[in-house]
């Protein structure tokens, strides 16, 4: 059926205008039916579709100063962690090395870092998270609302999902995500909303690629 | 009002012999169809549900391997704290309908939740009440950005993030790569050393703009993912009509089995497959008159005509495919796609260009990045002169003190007037809606040119986009007009302090010509700056009219 209607579609018109251009009247119905046609793609604009998943928007970094950057809070990474560093889109921000932490690690993908740092000590473990990211989503219908809490001197949310805390803002132009993660859930230092914005507050920035690696990376992209 | 959504007929089937289709699919069949409520209904009493029917990750792996699971709330389900009573395990839990239970009651930052506050995720429960059985799956391709006692973090490419949280036995390690589907840990009652119900908590933290980082609902994804999981495809038809297609708009027709003579929703999936993480995916109606599928389709409600997207005019070569949403299942491809397309952008039109600094202002002013964002090449971009930031949010006023009620658009240093209702609802601003100031607060806002009749934002390939527009005078230290802006002839007074308004603010029939506000193209004494440094000390000319009019209504 379907190729059917395809050569209907097609074809129809094509009928059409072929008998108006030899000075013949085509038979009434079809006729109509197309004028009908016609005139309504006429006096509709083609529509604009919903986007599924949001639209991307790639926030612009605004990279610090390289003097205010920490090279204490660098160096506490393995070389691997390092170079994730080194390689980052957006400005690495890290808990200071004066933060106890067992192991403590950086990732970077193609918009964002991550920080994994983890302890156990006296039966509690603890994990810190800490993520940024470059890409944002537009949402049509979707309006900015201030967050209620100030972090780092800035409009922020302060979530405690499953136990878990999470902190998020906007810095150096990309948004920001802080967790922090206790067992027994709400052992110190998960027993006090203070403590996850102290964290914040006490991040440093490690590094990242900066504006000249901002420029490599635009070099590489090919439309 | 009872509103149900059932998979029927092949659906029904597809989902009963699951079991047969091979590695990956659902092995446990069940004999009921799989039902769901609609995303927001939560269970009574249990809180505001967000009323969303957005895919926010389409293409979104089942983040458990296998079927059957039932998406519900622990804590208002049967053996929860706030539940009828009864235990975890009883058969009301392990049965459909599913329920969302996003922005159930909690007492937590939730932006997108209607009230503020909420629950951040979906609670999900695997085939059976069994701890440390049923595997979960990584929800997309990514990386294991973090291990906690009861919680695994996958991040994909684009920084969305997806929590597991509950589970026992992880495979998997922090900095491990994971292909979508790939097994990550048992779904369990972990919890920090109290031990929960049975369940995933499923999250999805993404950067959304105006939030910054918020966990999003997951209701809608994880249906659809539920779906492909065994292999409901839906029931529908169609076809591209490429002879017609062009950049201009793209035609076809398509048919939702499940409802013949509705508008059927048609996906048109940009440079990828519609289940891409990389692919653009809008949607749209088929809903058009299209005589000539009445006989063969029974209904001719059918066709539909869609806008090639702004955006993609960008002299690249792209590809759409087509599918149509049919009744209970996944989408359905539609014949003779794709269809390739490369388009030529707009003209450029002369001025200056002004940067949206951040997603914000995009969300803020609710503009399109697809729609309403051209491309240029970089190198024509840059020939035009850098103007001052976009304004960061759109702030519509009048004055209290003009009965003519001009509607101003508050630009950081300058008020521009917006000339027609038309004008203001291309810019999206709400011209039945401004806000009124003070006369002596608007009054000492210099006058820069009207607004244009359209917003022209453009990007090139550095993604950072731009809004082209007229030139404005510079400003004098004190914030007034600087006088050697002033075209020949001009009174060197007018627009700097709004006195010759009537008013005090507005024009009448000639509003007052900016100095040098003389038209796109048309060459003036105007520099244009930027006025980043100064965008505070504008914003908190808003907060003393926002004061001003509070003390007005106080008095």
């Amino acid at each position: 059926m379907r190729m059917v209607i395809k050569r209907m579609a097609v074809g129809a018109p094509l009928l059409v205008l072929w008998g108006l251009g030899c000075g013949a009247t085509p038979s009434d119905e079809p006729a109509l039916q197309e004028r009908s046609a016609v005139d309504d793609l006429e006096v509709r604009a083609p529509s604009r579709g919903k986007v599924r998943g949001g639209e991307r928007m790639r926030r612009t970094v605004q990279w610090p100063a390289e003097a205010t950057r920490a090279l204490a809070a660098y160096e506490a990474f393995d070389a691997r962690g390092r170079a994730a560093i080194d390689e980052s889109p957006v400005p690495v921000l890290v808990p200071g090395p004066e933060l106890a932490l067992d192991q403590r690690e950086v990732l970077r993908g193609p918009e964002w870092y991550s920080f994994w740092g983890h302890r156990e000590h006296e039966g509690v473990e603890v994990t810190v998270t800490l993520q940024a990211s470059r890409m944002a989503r537009v949402y049509p219908g979707v309006r900015p609302q201030p967050g209620p809490h100030t972090l780092r001197g800035r409009e922020g949310l302060v979530t405690r999902n499953e136990g878990i805390w999470s902190a998020s803002w906007i810095e150096h132009g990309v948004a920001y995500d802080l967790g922090l993660e206790c067992a027994p859930v709400d052992a110190a230092p998960c027993d006090d909303q203070a403590e996850i914005e102290a964290l914040a507050e006490g991040l440093l920035y490690a590094g990242g690629q900066g504006e000249a690696g901002e420029a490599r990376e635009k070099g590489r992209v090919m439309r | 009002m009872s509103r149900r959504h059932t998979l029927t007929g092949a659906a029904v089937a597809a989902l009963m012999i699951a079991p047969l289709i091979g590695p990956g699919a659902a092995t446990a069949g069940t004999p009921e169809p799989f039902e769901y409520r609609p995303p927001g209904e939560l269970v009574a009493g249990s809180g505001q549900g967000r009323f969303d029917e957005t895919v926010y990750v389409p293409g979104m792996r089942f983040p458990i391997e296998e079927g059957p699971a039932f998406a519900n709330s622990q804590v208002w389900g049967a053996g929860g704290s706030q539940g009828p009573g009864g235990g975890q395990c009883d058969t009301v839990n392990y049965s459909y309908p599913w329920h969302d239970n996003y922005c159930e009651t909690r007492s937590w930052d939730m932006p997108m939740c209607p009230s503020g506050q909420g629950h951040q995720g979906q609670d999900i429960r695997a085939a059976t009440c069994s701890a440390g059985v049923h595997w979960t799956a990584a929800a997309a391709a990514g990386t294991v950005t973090s291990i906690g006692s009861y919680s695994v973090y996958v991040t994909g490419a684009d920084g969305t993030r997806f929590d597991y949280l509950h589970g026992s036995n992880a495979v998997v390690s922090v900095g491990q790569s994971l292909a979508r589907g790939e097994r990550i840990n048992r779904v369990s009652n972990q919890f920090g050393g109290t031990p929960t119900t049975v369940h995933l908590h499923f999250n999805i933290r993404r950067d959304v703009a105006g939030f910054g980082v918020v966990y999003a609902p997951t209701y809608m994804s994880l249906i659809t993912a539920y779906q492909e999981l065994y292999g409901l495809v839906g029931n529908g038809q169609g076809a591209i009509d490429q002879e017609s297609s062009s950049c201009a708009a793209m035609v076809g027709w398509a048919q939702n089995g499940e409802d013949p003579e509705g508008a059927a929703t048609v996906l048109v999936a940009f440079d990828g497959a519609e289940d891409d993480p990389a692919a653009t995916v809008i949607e749209a109606l088929a809903d058009r008159p299209r005589p000539d599928l009445c006989e063969s389709l029974g209904s001719c409600d059918h066709g539909f005509e869609i806008e090639v997207p702004l955006r993609l005019r960008d002299a690249a070569l792209h590809e759409a495919r087509f599918y149509v949403i049919g009744g209970g299942g996944t989408a359905v491809e539609l014949e003779d796609g794709p269809f390739s397309f490369t388009c030529d952008p707009p003209p450029l039109p002369a001025g200056v260009r002004r940067e949206l600094e951040a997603p914000e202002v995009m969300a803020q002013w609710g503009f399109s990045p697809l729609y309403q964002v051209a491309w240029a090449p970089e190198a024509e971009l840059a020939g035009l002169a850098a103007g001052s930031a976009f304004p960061e949010r759109p702030v519509l006023v009048v004055s209290d003190g003009d009965a003519g009620q001009t509607r101003w658009l508050m630009d950081p240093g300058y008020k521009r007037r917006v000339e027609s209702e038309a004008i203001a609802s291309a810019w999206g601003l709400p011209w039945s809606e401004p806000e009124t100031w003070p006369a002596e607060v608007l009054d000492g806002v210099p006058v820069g040119t009207p607004l244009r009749a359209t917003p022209f934002l453009v990007t090139s390939d550095d993604g950072i986009v731009v809004a082209i527009d007229d030139p404005q005078c510079a400003l004098t230290e004190d914030g007034q007009l600087d006088p050697s802006c002033m075209p020949e002839g001009e009174d060197d007074t007018a627009g700097s302090a709004g006195d010759d308004l009537p008013g005090g603010t507005g024009g009448t029939d000639g509003i007052p010509v900016p100095p040098g506000a003389v038209g796109e193209g048309e060459g003036c004494a105007c520099r244009s700056q930027r006025s980043r440094d100064g965008a505070a000390s504008w914003w908190s000319l808003l907060l003393v009219a926002g004061l001003a009019r509070r003390r007005r209504a106080g008095r």
